[in-house]
């Protein structure tokens, strides 16, 4: 080899680090619908899995799914983080399945689900349909695991579920926030984190 | 992005939701592309391609991200492995290794097809490094063009950093040797 082509080499790498390289538009579009028709298929699933568990004929369902990776001993203030949104038909039943994602096998872990005013259990059983509070304790295996519940609103307005799973000092809250219209139904998720 | 919110936006991907990935991919998809067009040898449909089924696969695994690597980095190794898809798929070789690909290497001794070289610098460079095998193309790519330091590379590389050098020193020299045999292109 020469120095006039280790020189060339150099100029060449120079000119090739300087090259703006972007993704094409035409491919971000292509990807952005991919990406929403690989989400769309992931719930569609899911739905399929849960139907019959619950048991719950023409129920329009929606999917609330909420995941962490392990649990954790926060600190620090009060934090909400919205991690789902959706709409769905007024007055109809609504499915909320809670995934834990543990990091390892979890025993005795405490789980409870709190009803505001407004909200009921969907259930053909009328004590189910009356209460406002379930607790149970269960575990949780290492990796995904799901908690389906299914809800449905009495009256409009705001109304809040909270769900809370504890396993000695570590505890997981989550908000399900609805929103109960004419029309549709606004359903958001909050995962709280907390000091305590 | 900090640390703190590439970890949120993983955490919410993983619960499916599209937007909080695109904003992950965002921040790092010019230089992963840019890594898939320099791998196919500035073939852009080639790397359209591996870039979509990478990103893709990415998205309906990132449940299994184990925050041991930041996300560009375990983007990169899919990319990677894209990449090596698409070689034996184009190829029809289903018993490929990527150590068989790692192999493969063309002849330097004779004249490069230069035919198609221009001449704008990039498109020059990008042309010499497609005659490179991938395991000189990549680390090229990697530490020469997008600058990444010699541990990371060795990291998502998956090679010992001294293996990482030699290859450096050898796809420079045999860069170097390429335009040494084609000198009339680069006058």
């Amino acid at each position: 080899m020469t120095e006039r082509s280790e020189k060339i080499l150099s100029e060449l790498i120079a000119a090739g680090k300087k090259e703006k390289i972007t993704v094409p538009l035409h491919v971000k579009a292509a990807l952005h619908n991919k990406l929403n028709s690989a989400s769309a298929k992931k719930s569609n699933k899911i739905r399929y899995f849960i139907r019959p568990v619950l048991a719950v004929a023409a129920v329009f369902a929606i999917i609330c799914s909420i995941s962490f990776a392990v649990f954790k001993n926060n600190s620090g203030n009060i934090e909400r983080h919205l991690i789902h949104e959706s709409t769905v038909a007024g007055g109809r039943p609504v499915t909320i399945k809670l995934v834990y994602n543990a990091a390892d096998d979890l025993r005795n872990v405490k789980f409870s689900l709190d009803l505001d005013e407004g909200i009921s259990f969907h259930s053909d059983n009328p004590e189910i349909k009356s209460r406002k509070n379930h607790e149970w304790t269960g575990e949780l295996k290492k990796g995904v695991n799901s908690i389906p519940f299914v809800v449905k609103t009495d009256r409009f307005g705001k109304m809040k579920i909270v769900a809370k799973a504890v396993s000695g000092k570590f505890r997981h809250t989550q908000e399900i926030v609805l929103e109960a219209r004419e029309s549709d139904t606004v359903v958001s998720m909050f995962v709280v984190l907390t000091d305590n | 992005m900090t640390a703190s919110k590439e970890r949120k936006l993983i955490e919410n991907a993983a619960l499916g939701d599209v937007r909080s990935f695109e904003e992950l991919l965002e921040s790092v998809e010019d230089k992963v592309f840019s890594f898939a067009l320099s791998i196919s040898g500035g073939n852009r449909s080639a790397a359209e391609d591996i870039y979509q089924e990478a990103v893709i696969k990415a998205y309906l695994n990132i449940g299994k991200f184990s925050f041991k690597s930041s996300f560009s980095t375990w983007l990169w190794k899919i990319i990677r492995n894209a990449y090596f898809d698409y070689i034996k798929f184009e190829r029809k070789c289903g018993d490929l290794s990527i150590e068989d690909l790692e192999g493969f290497e063309p002849s330097f001794d004779e004249k490069q097809d230069m035919s198609l070289i221009s001449d704008d610098r990039a498109v020059m460079l990008r042309k010499l490094i497609s005659f490179l095998p991938v395991s000189y193309s990549e680390v090229i790519t990697l530490v020469d063009l997008q600058e990444m330091d010699h541990d990371e590379a060795a990291q998502l590389l998956e090679i010992d950093k001294n293996l990482l050098k030699v290859r450096l020193h050898r796809a420079r020299a045999r860069l170097e040797q390429l335009i040494e045999n084609n000198m009339e292109y680069f006058k």
